[in-house]
């Protein structure tokens, strides 16, 4: 039976965290505690090489990289607004979704052969002043590789 | 008319049949879980002892920085700054090689700057220290990389 891992997309950090018996364990990220603790930060970044890094590595390259780094991507979350990485254009919504990736990917690894099932992320709070809410929300990416 | 008439007595068993496959299902979800958390506390037991010493070494880092610091200007004090490294190879504490490229997983790139000669993300200067603790970060190194 899948586990449910719940997902903090948040602005800054990003964690996840699954329920042993009554009590939600927080998952470390696969990096070790960051600055943000258990959590790893909400970066996205695009190496030249086509590289994708999302949270510690990604915030560790970004003075390196800064046209190839994103960050606090949440804030145009409802906005028709493109993001630029490396020459591409990515929605924010698309940015998340790495972000969202990578929260699902750490448990997979430390509850071997017992896929999790992500629960619903959660909703935006900090956007731009000028954002316009969708009535209806963006997909969210394909799960498939979730279900067990 | 008759045939469609169901017994009172068959729907009865018919819903604690229901009920005690409900029971049973739950009972096996619920072994099921204490195998995997007896599994997973026991994994967890094993990185606790192997990395309880992580955070009283982190903080000993800043201390070693000021140590090497230190040891340029007075090498007296490089007999200490040997000690000190003698124990932190026993706790398996290794320095994050900073030659060639930056590498993200290990280093921190806090600027870059133009050097002749140096290829694009090299590193010209490791401005602090990064270290290891059994092939974890334990500090990512501070770098600056060539333009």
């Amino acid at each position: 039976m899948p586990k449910i891992i719940g997902i903090d997309l948040g602005t800054s950090n990003s964690a996840a965290s699954v329920m042993q018996g009554d009590t939600p364990v927080m998952i470390p990220a696969a990096e070790g505690a960051s600055i943000g603790g258990k959590a790893f930060p909400s970066y996205v970044a695009m190496t030249k090489d086509g590289q994708l890094l999302v949270g510690e590595p990604a915030r560790r390259q970004a003075v390196a990289n800064p046209e190839g780094t994103v960050y606090a991507a949440k804030r145009k979350m409802g906005t028709s607004e493109k993001i630029t990485m490396t020459g591409k254009e990515y929605s924010p919504e698309q940015i998340s979704a790495f972000i969202l990736q990578r929260s699902s990917a750490t448990p997979k690894r430390s509850w071997a052969n017992r896929s999790p099932k992500p629960s619903s992320p959660c909703r935006p709070t900090l956007t731009t002043r000028n954002a316009k809410r969708r009535k209806t929300p963006a997909p969210l990416p394909d799960w498939k590789w979730c279900a067990s | 008319m008759e045939e469609n008439i169901i017994d009172p007595k068959d729907q009865t068993i018919d819903d604690l049949k229901k009920q005690s496959d409900e029971y049973l299902n739950g009972w096996k979800r619920a072994k099921a879980d204490l195998a995997n958390f007896q599994n997973d506390t026991a994994k967890e037991r094993i990185n606790w002892a192997k990395f309880a010493s992580a955070g009283t070494l982190q903080r000993l880092l800043p201390a070693l920085d000021t140590l090497y610091a230190a040891a340029e200007h007075a090498p007296g004090l490089n007999d200490t700054l040997k000690k000190f490294e003698e124990y932190l190879r026993g706790e398996d504490v290794v320095a994050i090689d900073c030659q060639g490229k930056y590498d993200p997983s290990v280093h921190e790139v806090i600027g870059m700057e133009k050097k002749d000669g140096a290829e694009a993300g090299s590193i010209t200067v490791v401005a602090q220290r990064g270290y290891k603790l059994h092939d974890q970060v334990l500090r990512p190194a501070k770098v600056i990389v060539a333009e």
